[in-house]
């Protein structure tokens, strides 16, 4: 395994939801399918489903799905996978040992720290947030961060697909395709950059979200790209968003199980037009804000339906993008970071395997350079937190107690030099003295956070893709 | 006064309707309107005097935060149930309604929830709504205003990719000359109020609640 990969394992996960518990999520989603049934929006989804099996009403387009249909279909989709990078390096296996985080994507302006104020998002925001993304060791997923509104308005996902490809190596994902062409032109890309259409079926460089419409629909333009990314094994981060008392019932178990039968009916939608293509078991569910029906990512509310979707994961047995920061506050800070820094090591713990949002305020809409920074260390200091308790001779370090003695020190042993190199240190701060912040012009961390984005941007030259390469999308993107 | 309606059942008609709107209870409307007609009460007395007052004593609870959303919605289904039996009775010209709203979520955009939010708000308020659904073209936003007279034209739109239909909505009442008889309200996350500006629209509304007040202001202005 790359040393890359290996920032981000973590401890095996817990269980916050016992096995007979989880099964009633299950049999109650499993209930819902076939009795009230899931609306199908996509012409292809329906005719895949029918085939398979499942009963379908042309007139409503409601799509009921036996039970036994729905297990057969799900056997088939596979357990592990690796999620693949430019390079190989920045391989990402998905073995529920490794927790990754992306970067949140389409957001729509961006902040300036120094005006305080919002402006509206361009393709240098791609460009920049990419190489940013490429430099930063906690990061593992690149999703296109904003929309680039200088762009015209038809090419503008694959434009901001094709600047990501051209500025880090790591995996993207893509998340605003509602069309079955433009999912096309994305996998003639990412087909592009590993070399052909049957490589990428096997080096899964691009993975997609795609979402469902709560309560109980598959929309038709995102499922449609849903079955092209499964004809190319694209895999798909299902995204279900039933919001707790809007969307969804306002009970975390009642929205567990409208989230887990959107998710089962586009997989199931998935293995019936491909079998055995890559899916994720995802979700970004939260509570409304009850005054006012507002998206409330930051509440703990979300916190736990995003547990409970990560333990459905687990039942399944599938890997799991369930869950992710990105808080609710309307601008970047204290406030985010504070709902980020709960948001995020709960969800280590329960096992996520890819978690969604870093650098995005205001419910996904406003990127800030400064709260990459911020989310990036609230991530490094999650994952560390969660790392694995080694017990062995060496860790025990029986010899050193012994060698040490009573009442001195272990600064001076090699044991310590060596070890010491795992502490892990914070790139935003550290512990020098008052005086010294003193003298470095009172920095706020906002500031601090923003000099060494704006350094790391100007500096860092992310490995380039081939020029060959690049003409192909770019001659991709134009054709579109 | 109702003619022929004695004065203390005419109280107790009205407090029916009041309170089953007070109770966010569709039934209780639904009945206590039925009886209303039956017992000769005038429908319009029945609606101004009785459940135009109770929901807006639900607005002003929602406006001290005793009640949230939920509540809301379900005093505006319960004033609907009873709405939907008076209206009719009552003879044109005569239309208390406020005018009529013409919503909808606008071309290439699916986001419906923010738009579901303030259609029944407004319809609690008073006005008449005729909820065009989601991705909904330009076009069809201006005729359905034509058709039904609409005073306004509420356009929703979630993504920055398609707030320019917004725009488009103006740009076409203008060429068809008819900018002048359908005001335009925009909203949706990332609209602002720049943007309505920018785009000639007549207002731009944050949210269910001050959306309702931009309505009102609307239609005063006619
Ligand atoms: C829920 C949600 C969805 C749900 C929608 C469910 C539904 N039935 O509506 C689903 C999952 C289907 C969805 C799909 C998509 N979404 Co979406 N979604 C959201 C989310 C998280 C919340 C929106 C919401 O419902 N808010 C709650 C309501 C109450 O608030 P509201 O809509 O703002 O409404 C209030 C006011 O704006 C105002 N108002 C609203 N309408 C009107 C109208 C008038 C006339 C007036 C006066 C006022 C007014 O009053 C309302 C009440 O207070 C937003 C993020 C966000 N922070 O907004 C992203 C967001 C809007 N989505 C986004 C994207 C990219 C998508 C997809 C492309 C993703 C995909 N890969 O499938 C698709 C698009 C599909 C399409 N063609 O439209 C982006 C848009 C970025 C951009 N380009 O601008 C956002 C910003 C998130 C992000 N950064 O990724 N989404």
């Amino acid at each position: 395994m790359s040393s890359f990969a290996e920032r981000f394992r973590v401890m095996e996960p817990k269980d916050f939801i016992k096995d007979s518990d989880r099964k009633k999520i299950h049999s109650a989603a499993l209930d819902v399918m076939e009795t009230t049934g899931v609306k199908v929006l996509s012409a292809v989804a329906r005719e895949s489903l029918k085939r398979a099996g499942a009963v379908v009403d042309e007139k409503t387009n409601i799509v009921s799905f036996p039970t036994d249909l729905v297990e057969s279909l799900l056997k088939k989709i596979p357990s592990k996978i690796v999620l693949a990078g430019r390079t190989e390096e920045y391989d990402l296996p998905l073995d529920r040992r490794h927790q990754y985080h992306t970067t949140d994507g389409c957001g729509i302006s961006v902040w300036d720290n120094k005006a305080q104020t919002r402006r509206e998002s361009t393709l240098e925001d791609i460009r920049k947030t990419a190489v940013l993304s490429d430099w930063l060791p906690y990061l593992s997923i690149y999703e296109p961060m904003v929309v680039a509104h200088d762009m015209p308005s038809k090419s503008h996902v694959l434009m901001g697909l094709k600047t990501a490809m051209e500025n880090t190596s790591k995996h993207i994902e893509t998340e605003s395709t509602t069309t079955a062409d433009e999912a096309r032109a994305q996998v003639e890309m990412a087909a592009a950059v590993v070399g052909s259409k049957d490589e990428l079926k096997e080096r899964h460089y691009l993975s997609a979200m795609v979402c469902t419409v709560s309560p109980l629909i598959l929309d038709g333009g995102a499922t449609d790209a849903a079955m092209v990314w499964a004809e190319n094994h694209v895999p798909v981060h299902i995204t279900g968003m039933a919001s707790m008392g809007l969307t969804g019932p306002a009970t975390v178990a009642g929205s567990l199980v409208v989230n887990h039968a959107e998710t089962m009916a586009l997989a199931c939608a998935m293995q019936a037009h491909e079998p055995c293509s890559p899916i994720l078991y995802g979700s970004v569910q939260s509570s409304m804000d009850p005054r006012t029906g507002a998206y409330n990512s930051g509440a703990p509310e979300t916190i736990l339906i995003s547990i409970g979707d990560v333990e459905m994961a687990k039942y399944l047995g599938l890997p799991c993008s369930a869950g992710g920061i990105g808080g609710s506050a309307r601008i970047p800070g204290l406030r985010v970071s504070i709902e980020n820094s709960i948001l995020t090591s709960p969800l280590v713990t329960a096992g996520s395997e890819v978690m969604n949002g870093i650098g995005l305020a205001d419910g996904s809409t406003l990127l800030s350079y400064e709260q990459m920074m911020l989310d990036h260390e609230i991530v490094a200091l999650a994952l560390n937190s969660q790392r694995d308790i080694e017990i062995n001779d060496e860790t025990l370090a029986l010899d050193v107690i012994k060698k040490v003695g009573i009442g001195k020190n272990y600064l001076s042993e090699m044991h310590t030099v060596k070890r010491v190199r795992d502490f892990y240190l914070p790139m935003l701060w550290d512990m020098s003295p008052f005086e010294a912040w003193v003298e470095g012009g009172k920095k706020d961390l906002m500031e601090v956070a923003g000099e060494k984005a704006s350094k790391v941007i100007s500096e860092h030259k992310p490995e380039k893709l081939d020029a060959e390469v690049s003409r192909t999308l770019t001659k991709v993107v134009d054709d579109f | 006064m109702s003619k022929g309606v004695k004065m203390a059942d005419e109280k107790k008609l009205m407090k029916a309707l009041a309170d089953a709107i007070l109770s966010y209870d569709s039934a209780a409307a639904e009945a206590a309107a039925k009886e209303a007609i039956k017992r000769g009460l005038d429908p319009l007395e029945a609606i101004e005097k009785g459940l135009s007052p109770a929901i807006e004593e639900v607005g002003k609870k929602f406006e001290k935060m005793e009640i949230y959303l939920p509540e809301l919605m379900l005093a505006a289904d319960a004033m609907r149930s009873s709405m939907s039996l008076l209206l009719p009775l009552i003879p044109k010209g005569k239309a208390l309604s406020k005018g009529t709203v013409v919503i909808g979520t606008v071309q290439g955009d699916i986001h419906e929830i923010g738009k579901n939010i303030v259609s029944n708000m407004l319809m609690a308020n008073g006005f008449e709504v005729v909820d065009l659904g989601v991705d909904v073209k330009t076009s069809a936003f201006v005729d359905e205003a034509r058709k039904s007279n609409a005073k306004i034209i509420g356009a929703s739109a979630l993504m920055s990719s398609t707030i320019g239909s917004q725009k488009d909505i103006v740009d076409y009442l203008t060429s068809m000359k008819v900018r002048k008889k359908h005001a335009v309200m925009v909203g949706g996350g990332p609209t602002t109020g720049e943007w309505s500006k920018e785009i000639g629209a007549d207002g731009w509304g944050e949210d269910a609640a001050t959306t309702v007040k931009l309505a009102n202001r609307l239609v005063k202005r006619k």
